[in-house]
């Protein structure tokens, strides 16, 4: 992509050489890409990808939370599931506290398992149906060596108690919970592994509203505790909003704008973070929005439009923006955007 | 920690009890609902207040499973004004959906039944003779008198007959004399009810991909609709309607005509079964959680349309979702039910500026609003009750912060706070006292 991406990584890449220290970010991301394979030819070789991640980077502290927010088919959970090496990644670097984790094989990430974790958004289909919960929780402890052996059964008690689950619930099965509960289950399940990073990828979205506020809190609270950082993906704005530090924007598989919560929220800089940010509706009638409403559907990934891939939709396309890439921008401190209409501001920073 | 108590492992003796005992009850009701002729002043009623579309009174609808009946929804009552948008908020398994197809007559059965209630709807059906046959309203040339298409004389009877040309309208359909009537939906019988659902009432289901058929393409599922309650229109008139409720819903019909449901992305779907719902100019549409699988981008878009349409079409919407922010901005009028029942109706500046009932306020309390920086959110403790055995007192009560005694007493009266806001709950019992006493 661009020299500055390049520039960027320079300066991070020997730093973290120097200094392994607790000041590490627990996860450093860097121009990640997945593409998957649609078309192929008479060989096998593919001819035409489907860009489901295009060079995303960014950053996340120990105890900190960067939220990821975009519509469907943005490429959210494919990103989260790419950090974790659940998928094969295309290209660029994923960085697990200092450590550069790409080339790792299953078996030499293995002691990487236990440290990182991830949330489902299912509560319904991410719990196998045959374990009660007191194997789906206590599984991966085992398997792991958390705790010895003998402690083990009180230890998962422990956990489950945490989270808020009775104990005594530790013989039943998934269908006799609710979603609200399935899903602290989930939160269980990740955090008795004492992870450093866990991905929430829309934890929340499947649960009625009383409940959602139960399983933020607890997240939250779970955060503050162990000193978890989170990868919160989210299509929920409002919900991003209040869980995360930092918020990235998604847009087929670019990130337009990341930044600081405050920053986004107060100033934002990309016309789709605008749209998006617009659309949601307010739970006031009094207040009546000033709508920007987004034209047409998200275009097919597998066939982006050229130059700005928001250009198809944007109010304030510009002929640059339908042949020419955007390049991220830091705009004001911490906050990026890749957008032409910020060409200018980076121009007038430098001198 | 104590065992818990609401746990209650059924027998396989109770349950076959209870299953034998539902088919008893679902068969009354079936029987009910079959009977070939029902006479029309078995469904035919008055509405109470002409400005209402839709009076639901005293509503039941049970589900006799297994396990025990599940009171699905349990004694609801609301109106839904002419031209009115009418939002339903709760949480799922609140009753809210079952609500509504208890209104369409699309309650699963034999296990799902409406038990109990009125669902008065004011309908314009065409007026039939002495026959069963519908009256045609004749074209008039200038002196008033019809135009005569053709004459004919029945060889063994020797009667004249004259076929006169009758009214159309621009697709094509034939005119029939209409009549305006009131109908109980509960108890009309199913041939009657068909002739509403789709024309009268339209409905917009929650997943577009479901309510759509995979094997049809949307020109000609959407064509049907047309040609099925406008007897006599031409494939030509249906097809220009179905361009004409396309482009009103922001699609380009020839791109979609001929097209399949899967090759349309999730909102453009949703556009389709919108087209779909209003193919017939329908008097109340209800939306189904029209916008809850979709993205907010598209859910704005969504919204935007359906504000449009009612204003076009003259229509009244009911609005069922859980999303605060959405009835916030569609609703004039707010129906919270919770565990089947409805705790508190008003309109949507009572509801959301002087929420009354625990339950309302905590729901607001508990959605993280935008630029709003909370530490924590408030969340309602607890979940919902039990569908099955259902508690007397008040359903709340194990949940409400500002529960009091009087609340393990019966289930709390419904009290008038203003002429149009209402809630269940004992903190307003005595309000009403000071009211009536000034």
């Amino acid at each position: 992509m661009s020299n500055q991406v390049e520039e960027m990584q320079n300066e991070v890449a020997p730093s973290v050489a120097e200094q392994a220290t607790a000041n590490t970010p627990i996860l450093e991301v860097h121009n990640l890409k997945k593409y998957f394979p649609v078309e192929s030819n008479f060989f096998g070789k593919p001819t035409r990808y489907l860009r489901a991640v295009d060079d995303v980077s960014f950053t996340l502290q120990r105890g900190k939370t960067i939220g990821i927010v975009g519509e469907s088919g943005c490429g959210k959970t494919t990103m989260g599931r790419s950090i974790l090496k659940l998928h094969d990644i295309t290209g660029g670097q994923i960085l697990f506290d200092g450590e550069d984790i790409t080339k790792y094989t299953r078996s030499q990430m293995r002691p990487f398992r236990k440290r990182m974790q991830i949330i489902f958004q299912d509560p319904y289909s991410s719990l196998s149906p045959r374990l009660n919960i007191g194997e789906i929780i206590g599984e991966a402890v085992k398997v792991h060596n958390i705790v010895p052996a003998s402690k083990h059964k009180e230890y998962v008690r422990e956990i489950m108690q945490k989270c808020g689950l009775q104990s005594h619930f530790y013989d039943r099965y998934p269908h006799e919970f609710s979603g609200g509960q399935r899903q602290r289950i989930c939160i269980a399940r990740a955090i008795a592994l004492q992870p450093e990073l866990i991905i929430c990828d829309e934890p929340v979205s499947a649960l009625d509203v009383s409940i959602q506020a139960q399983i933020i809190n607890l997240l939250k609270d779970m955060q503050k505790e162990m000193n978890i950082a989170y990868v919160f993906i989210s299509h929920d704005l409002s919900v991003v909003e209040h869980i995360s530090d930092e918020i990235a924007v998604m847009y087929l598989g670019n990130m337009v704008e990341k930044g600081p919560k405050t920053n986004i929220f107060a100033n934002p800089l990309h016309p789709y973070t605008q749209a998006l940010f617009s659309a949601i509706p307010n739970p006031d009638p009094r207040v009546k929005m000033h709508r920007q409403i987004l034209r047409g559907d998200i275009p097919s990934p597998s066939n982006p439009p050229s130059g700005c891939k928001f250009h198809t939709r944007c109010e304030k396309c510009m002929e640059i923006c339908k042949t020419q890439v955007p390049v991220s921008r830091e705009v004001e401190p911490e906050h990026f955007v890749a957008c032409h209409l910020y060409n200018d501001a980076k121009g007038n920073a430098d001198e | 920690m104590a065992e818990n108590k609401h746990v209650h492992r059924i027998s396989a003796k109770e349950l076959r009890a209870t299953a034998k005992q539902n088919i008893k009850i679902t068969k009354r009701y079936e029987k009910l609902k079959k009977r070939k002729y029902i006479p029309e002043s078995e469904y035919v009623t008055e509405m109470k207040d002409s400005n209402n579309v839709l009076e639901i009174e005293n509503l039941h609808t049970y589900f006799f499973t297994d396990v025990g009946t599940v009171k699905a929804v349990n004694s609801v009552s609301f109106n839904i004004p002419q031209g009115a948008t009418v939002g339903i908020v709760g949480e799922s398994g609140c009753g809210k959906s079952v609500t509504s197809l208890s209104v369409m007559g699309l309650v699963q059965g034999p296990t799902g039944q409406v038990v109990d209630g009125e669902i008065r709807f004011k309908s314009e059906v065409l007026k039939t003779d002495e026959k069963g046959k519908y009256i045609p309203v004749y074209e008039l040339d200038e002196n008033g008198e019809k135009i005569v298409l053709s004459e004919k004389i029945n060889k063994r009877t020797g009667e004249k007959i004259v076929t006169y040309k009758q009214k159309q309208d621009e697709t094509g359909g034939y005119i029939f004399e209409k009549e305006s009537k009131v109908y109980n939906l509960v108890r009309a019988p199913r041939s009657e009810l068909a002739k509403i659902r789709g024309r009268e009432i339209a409905m917009i289901f929650q997943e577009p991909m479901t309510s759509l058929n995979p094997v049809f393409t949307i020109g000609q599922q959407l064509d049907e609709v047309y040609l099925l309650h406008n007897p006599g229109v031409s494939k030509e008139g249906a097809k220009a309607r179905t361009y004409d409720m396309l482009k009103l819903v922001g699609i380009i019909p020839e791109n979609v005509y001929t097209r399949y449901p899967h090759e349309l992305s999730g909102g453009m779907r949703q556009r389709v079964v919108i087209a779909m719902a209003l193919m017939c100019n329908p008097r109340l549409i209800i939306g189904d959680e029209p916008t809850t699988a979709l993205d907010v981008t598209i859910q704005a878009q969504i919204l935007e349309l359906l504000r449009d349409i009612k204003t076009k079409i003259n229509g009244s919407i009911m609005l069922i979702t859980h999303d605060l922010g959405v009835i916030a901005e569609m609703a004039d009028f707010v129906v919270v039910m919770y565990a089947g029942r409805v705790i508190e109706t008003g309109t949507a500046m009572e509801i959301f500026c002087n929420p009354l009932h625990p339950y309302t306020i905590g729901l607001q309390k508990s959605k993280p609003v935008v630029n709003q920086n909370k530490e924590r959110l408030y969340s309602i403790p607890g979940n919902v009750p039990n569908p099955i055995e259902m508690p007397t007192h008040c359903y709340f009560k194990d949940r409400c912060d500002r529960a009091c005694e009087k609340c393990s007493g019966e289930y709390p009266a419904y009290v008038q706070v203003s002429p149009t806001h209402t809630v269940a709950c004992y903190l307003y019992q005595d309000q009403k006292k000071e009211g009536a006493d000034v």
